[in-house]
């Protein structure tokens, strides 16, 4: 036994692959970007250009990377916009998009099981997936009765952070569940297992994780830890009071008091032998599809189906693909894996066709800005390619071009476009980006 | 600005040192990867040069060492309860002692984790590590003397180098 264990383990650990096309990818786009807007910059006075703090800088990177290769969406978020006016010609060679009806449909087809005389795979897809989505949004949006009018009332502050305190923190306001089926974030947790099987396994992971038994070492399928939803026993506050996050050394965990926390970030807590929720906007996760076996034999089945949860009210959002394993008689999910974002993939693909035109360098290309205007006029999953139509705006939030494209969903690229301008291209509108302009927060690097 | 083969060649070059390092600070491969992503592209956007592929590689892992670091104090970890449980997914043991030695470091204080992985990892000095975690010198030789003394209470015995 000696230090040479430690790093055999190590050297094993490698990133995935897909890594290296994203930094490399993003890193081209930025420095494209970059290029632009320093010339930009050099052409153009009394531009200010905003400098995000580092937390948000952060945030947006890691969100971009949670979303897919490129996270082309991070410039989006510092975007500066130029305040001055331009002319708008709406009639300039405006034409007329014909829009076509979107036809097809994911459709199922009868699924012939080689064992299919013992099980109802549609019916077993059906229930799956919608006992999934009804726990997700009672763990995660808090999707449960509550009695609005029976409350406990904390305020939250961090003693070593002022700032903070001011921005994030305060009240923190609980409501009693009144939803008879719960009575502890115990009873939460057990609830949203019912349907997860006991062994679980992540996207890109090896080896198979056991589920937890207790809410406070659980995991969820989307590999977050459920502690984040279930904040716990809190009856040692007292209603009214003030609750300090402080944590003396944020490398060491045993510093955190998680209770704290709990109150602070927590969906749910305990308080003297009641359960208490923290009440979100009406927002939760929906299905776009009905579900579609894709794969099944005796013991397992692959169940394709549509999720909007960037609450877009997207056509059809992301596809998610549950595997669901037989389990002591039942079929529990083992996993959920992420199959084809039309909408999502055909932003992408329009933004990056875009950045690579210098007539359009007026055009504002966050991936929200395209998604949002985006109808999907056809979508074949089979062949994985679309056709979608979007009107997207100029850096002053004008009207500017009317697209029309074919996108290759696998390679995220245009295969052709019908691009009309709606307004006359201004040189002195190229986007600008503020990323690499930042300096460290802590000036280290 | 780095031309795409110099990035590649530099991210081939670096990328496990890195991502070994990240690992070892969050003890998942998620944030691991979104850390190591984000270190190269503030090399690849930022316009860094270095004379030797040794500063190359030192300026890479202070990075990663702050950018753990920001991520540690950032809201999400800070403000969520989030408590991150190694992540045995991704870990393979060919022996029982591999498993244990490892775990056994994995269970040290992140400060901890940081110099034992650096010195005996890496095989940087301490004058190296000092340099890359922005820790003095004789603050990082105690680290290392409680790491030590840390696993041999783990363990129940000293390990050999």
């Amino acid at each position: 036994m000696n230090m040479n264990d430690y790093k055999k383990v190590t050297d094993r650990l490698e990133p995935d692959e897909r890594c290296r096309k994203e930094v490399l990818d993003m890193s081209k786009r930025e420095n494209r970007i970059k290029q632009n807007t320093n010339e930009f910059e050099e052409k153009v006075s009394g531009v200010e250009v905003r400098r995000g703090n580092g937390a948000l800088r952060f945030v947006g990177i890691a969100a971009a990377f949670a979303l897919i290769a490129g996270g082309i969406g991070t410039t989006g978020v510092l975007l500066h916009k130029n305040s001055r006016n331009v002319s708008q010609l709406t009639e300039a060679g405006e034409e007329e998009t014909v829009t076509e009806e979107l036809t097809e449909e994911v459709t199922e087809e009868a699924t012939e099981s080689e064992a299919g005389e013992d099980y109802d795979y549609e019916a077993i897809a059906i229930e799956n997936t919608d006992g999934y989505l009804e726990r997700t949004n009672i763990l995660v949006y808090g999707d449960v009765e509550y009695d609005a009018n029976d409350t406990i009332t904390f305020y939250t502050y961090d003693s070593s952070d002022a700032e903070w305190s001011e921005k994030y923190g305060g009240e923190r306001t609980f409501c009693k569940v009144t939803d008879e089926r719960f009575n502890s974030c115990q009873d939460i947790y057990d609830y949203y297992k019912e349907l997860i099987a006991d062994t679980i396994e992540f996207e890109g992971y090896s080896e198979p994780l056991i589920m937890a038994s207790d809410y406070k070492d659980g995991v969820t399928l989307d590999g977050a830890g459920v502690v984040s939803y279930l904040g716990g026993d809190a009856s040692g506050f007292e209603n009214g009071s003030k609750v300090d996050l402080y944590i003396p050394d944020p490398e060491d965990d045993s510093t955190v008091d998680y209770t704290a926390h709990g109150i602070n970030g927590g969906v749910y807590i305990d308080y003297n032998g009641e359960l208490y929720l923290r009440p979100h906007d009406d927002w939760v996760e929906h299905y776009t599809s009905e579900p579609v076996i894709v794969e099944n034999s005796e013991d397992r089945i692959v169940v394709s189906r549509y999720i909007d949860y960037n609450m877009q009210n997207e056509q059809y959002g992301t596809q998610k693909l549950f595997t669901l394993v037989l389990q002591n008689g039942e079929w529990k999910i083992q996993s959920i894996g992420t199959g084809m974002q039309p909408e999502y993939l055909s932003s992408i693909a329009i933004q990056c066709y875009l950045e690579d035109r210098a007539e359009y360098n007026d055009i504002n290309i966050d991936c929200g800005d395209i998604m949002a205007p985006l109808e999907m006029l056809e979508y074949d999953e089979e062949n994985k390619t679309s056709r979608v139509h979007a009107v997207l705006h100029d850096v002053n939030g004008v009207d500017a071009i009317d697209v029309t494209a074919d996108i290759d969903l696998n390679s995220v690229k245009v295969t052709s476009a019908d691009i009309t301008r709606l307004n006359e291209y201004d040189g002195t509108l190229k986007r600008p980006s503020v990323i690499w302009a930042e300096e460290h927060p802590d000036g280290k690097e | 600005m780095m031309g795409s083969d110099k990035m590649a060649d530099i991210y081939d070059r670096n990328k496990n040192a890195v991502f070994r390092m990240a690992f070892s600070y969050c003890k998942n491969k998620a944030d691991a990867e979104d850390i190591m992503q984000d270190v190269f592209i503030k090399l690849f956007t930022g316009g860094a040069e270095f004379e030797s592929e040794d500063k190359e590689r030192s300026w890479l892992l202070k990075v990663t060492v702050n950018k753990c670091r920001d991520m540690f104090r950032s809201l999400r970890y800070r403000y969520s309860l989030t408590s991150i449980p190694l992540d045995e997914a991704c870990l393979t043991y060919e022996t029982p002692e591999e498993s244990e030695v490892y775990h056994a470091v994995m269970s040290l204080p992140t400060k901890y984790r940081i110099v034992i992985h650096l010195y005996y990892y890496e095989d940087y000095s301490v004058k190296e590590i000092s340099s890359i975690t922005g820790t003095k010198e004789s603050a990082v030789q105690t680290q290392l003397y409680r790491a030590r003394k840390k696993l041999k209470d783990i363990l129940g015995k000293e390990l050999l180098t």
